[in-house]
């Protein structure tokens, strides 16, 4: 119980509140530059790993691509030479789609066929991408659907979407009719239903979507996919969860986004770095300051504290008087510069921002705890001084 | 008086300051206070008064010697000990009256009490108002410390000094600020606490007519008790009579007080 103490560490607040305001408003400064860098660095880290990963699977599932294993198991089916040529297409897989979608682990499942081949229009070719797909599945990765910007996202038969800049190339609209030539001499006609925009070139020019079934039928792969691929909620956990697939699939080869994009992982890692390294120095700035403000204060109550010292209070009753400022000020600091911090990723998301800015809710509370603390910790050298100071001195004195 | 009425009993007390030019304030000062007495310590400034009662109540530590209080050695208490002992069985009244500013005269009479118990019990808080109300401060009980006149900031600090009730109330020239008429109700106060509470006062004063009313007197000079006889009547008349240095020096000493406030 420290009620007393506390009691007079807010009266010295009050009556000193010039001081007080002075502080408070200089550790929220403080605090507002952490919360409002803070919010930026992990928006803009947020974003870079929307933009790489928000329309890529974060986990696909392949087969191994042990060719010896592939002619071992592929040769119960006959289709030897499909499978050395390409080396990763497997069968069973529903069982493991059900399984996935068991665990509840993923917040995306699609299982895809790829295959190679030409689209021809007058004359002129160009490589494409032809994508096998279950449409409602594949949207929960690529949204297909709410990035078609002109005709509708019907896949039946042989109807197929392509990319916006494909469809410029060779000034194709929906309804128009497309030969596209197949790694196996498969050529077919194509209806192109709807043209989508992924904002990204490579994608927009190079894939086509189109039914999985259909593609399983002329690619002569009955049955078959390629990988599935897999969205999870929180994309670092990727490297873990892939691993314990691994364990669970052993046959199959896993991969993940963190192994294939290790130097965007390494720039937003030190990217947080120095955001860290920042937050860490104006914490400091901020602890010094209440500090040597506290440390003013104890001289300038000196008088009181040998008042209260002859009245009995004891050492580390009036050694709290000095903690309890420090925390007062730090979680008063630290609710203005919350405060403050708001209104400047509001106003910077308002009138400059390309990208927008969330705040975390959990990152203000830890900012504010760690705040009082810092406030705390740097009342510890002014809350020793006052617990040292020798009474008669005041007394004396006066 | 038989040895378990000693309520505070100083030994060979000597106090020294400073390191390289030493100042001796106290030589081998003996002194036992009885319970419920009422004592004037007097003597000329810087003849260590001060620097006595601050050692009595354990706001100072003596160079040598010991203070027992109730038979137990001061010197061997820690400091939260200590601490508790200044709370509960002591009462300081300041030579400067001593407020906090930041605090109304009813909070800082109640600031002993919330020391020892965190929060003021109703009944304290109630004492407390009847003990501003025996100072003649019941108007004022809300103002501020730095609200209040020298005299009351003064009754303030003999309200405070009496709230935790203690054994012992030592009071540096508690009317030294006072008007007359002022200085006659404190000590007629007083009196009358150590009459009806049984409270043992020990007051340094400047003043002969004080001095006249305690029932014992304590003289220091250089450090030293000098005279130490209890005051009745007769032997009062002697003391006054055969002491026109200590007069003269009383005299000159309350100017120098004087200009110095």
């Amino acid at each position: 119980m420290m009620l007393f103490s506390l009691r007079v560490a807010l009266r010295f607040l009050i009556e000193g509140k010039n001081q007080s305001l002075f502080i408070i408003v200089g550790i929220a400064v403080g605090v507002s530059v952490i919360i409002f860098i803070g919010a930026i660095i992990t928006s803009l880290q947020f974003n870079l790993i929307e933009q790489t990963l928000g329309n890529s699977a974060h986990i696909t599932i392949s087969e191994s691509g042990d060719v010896f294993k592939d002619i071992k198991e592929t040769s119960r089916f006959g289709i030897i030479e499909n499978q050395l040529e390409e080396s990763a297409d497997f069968q069973d897989w529903r069982p493991i789609l059900d399984y996935l979608v068991q665990t509840n682990q993923f917040t995306a499942i699609s299982p895809v066929l790829d295959g190679n081949g030409f689209l021809v229009k007058g004359g002129e070719d160009t490589s494409i991408l032809l994508r096998g797909v279950e449409l409602e599945r594949a949207n929960q990765i690529y949204q297909i659907s709410q990035r078609i910007t002109k005709g509708d996202d019907a896949l039946e038969g042989n109807q197929i979407l392509i990319g916006k800049d494909l469809a410029e190339d060779f000034k194709l609209n929906p309804q128009d009719i497309v030969v596209i030539a197949l790694a196996n001499n498969v050529r077919e006609k194509f209806s192109i239903q709807g043209i989508f925009d992924f904002e990204n070139e490579s994608i927009n020019r190079n894939w086509i979507f189109i039914d999985l079934k259909r593609a399983q039928k002329l690619l002569d792969k009955e049955n078959y996919i390629s990988k599935i691929e897999l969205q999870i909620e929180d994309v670092f956990t990727a490297d873990n969860i892939s691993r314990e697939l691994n364990n669970q699939l052993k046959a199959l080869k896993i991969d993940n986004w963190k192994e294939q994009n290790a130097q965007l992982l390494n720039a937003l890692s030190s990217q947080s770095f120095s955001n860290y390294i920042i937050q860490i120095f104006v914490l400091l700035a901020v602890t010094l300051g209440i500090s040597s403000v506290l440390g003013i204060s104890v001289i300038q109550r000196s008088r009181e504290l040998g008042i209260l010292k002859a009245l009995g209070i004891r050492n580390s009753g009036a050694r709290m008087i000095f903690i309890f400022q420090g925390g007062i000020l730090g979680l008063l600091g630290a609710l203005l510069g919350a405060l403050i911090g708001v209104l400047l990723v509001r106003s910077f998301t308002t009138f400059v921002s390309v990208f927008s800015i969330e705040i975390r809710p959990s990152q203000m509370i830890l900012v504010m705890i760690v705040t009082t603390i810092a406030g705390i910790v740097s009342a510890v050298i002014p809350a020793n001084s006052s617990a040292k100071m020798n009474p008669i001195e005041v007394i004396r004195n006066a | 008086m038989p040895e378990k009425n000693i309520l505070l009993e100083a030994k060979g007390i000597g106090k020294t300051y400073g390191q390289a030019i030493k100042t001796i304030a106290l030589k081998d000062v003996n002194l036992q206070i009885q319970k419920n007495e009422f004592i004037t310590l007097i003597g000329p400034s810087g003849c260590g008064k001060t620097t006595l009662a601050n050692i009595l109540g354990a706001l100072d530590q003596p160079t040598s010697g010991t203070i027992y209080y109730k038979g137990s050695a001061l010197a061997k208490m820690k400091d939260n000990q200590l601490a508790e002992f200044r709370n509960q069985h002591v009462g300081f009244i300041f030579q400067f009256h001593f407020l906090l500013k930041e605090f109304t005269a009813l909070e800082n009479v109640l600031i002993p009490t919330w020391i020892k118990h965190q929060l003021a019990p109703a009944k304290k808080v109630k004492r407390a108002k009847e003990l501003l109300e025996l100072v003649g401060l019941k108007d004022r009980m809300y103002n501020r410390g730095n609200k209040l006149s020298g005299g009351q900031q003064q009754r303030v600090a003999v309200a405070r000094s009496l709230i935790n009730e203690p054994d012992l109330i030592l009071a540096d020239e508690p009317t030294g600020n006072l008007d007359s008429s002022n200085t006659d109700q404190i000590f007629g106060l007083l009196k009358k606490i150590n009459q009806e509470m049984e409270t043992t006062f020990l007051i340094i004063t400047h003043e002969r007519h004080i001095a006249a009313k305690s029932n014992r007197i304590v003289e220091m000079l250089d450090g030293e008790v000098i005279k130490d006889f209890p005051n009745q009547g007769e032997e009062d008349k002697q003391w006054l009579s055969l002491a026109p240095e200590y007069c003269k020096l009383c005299q000159q000493d309350q100017k120098k007080t004087v200009n110095l406030r």
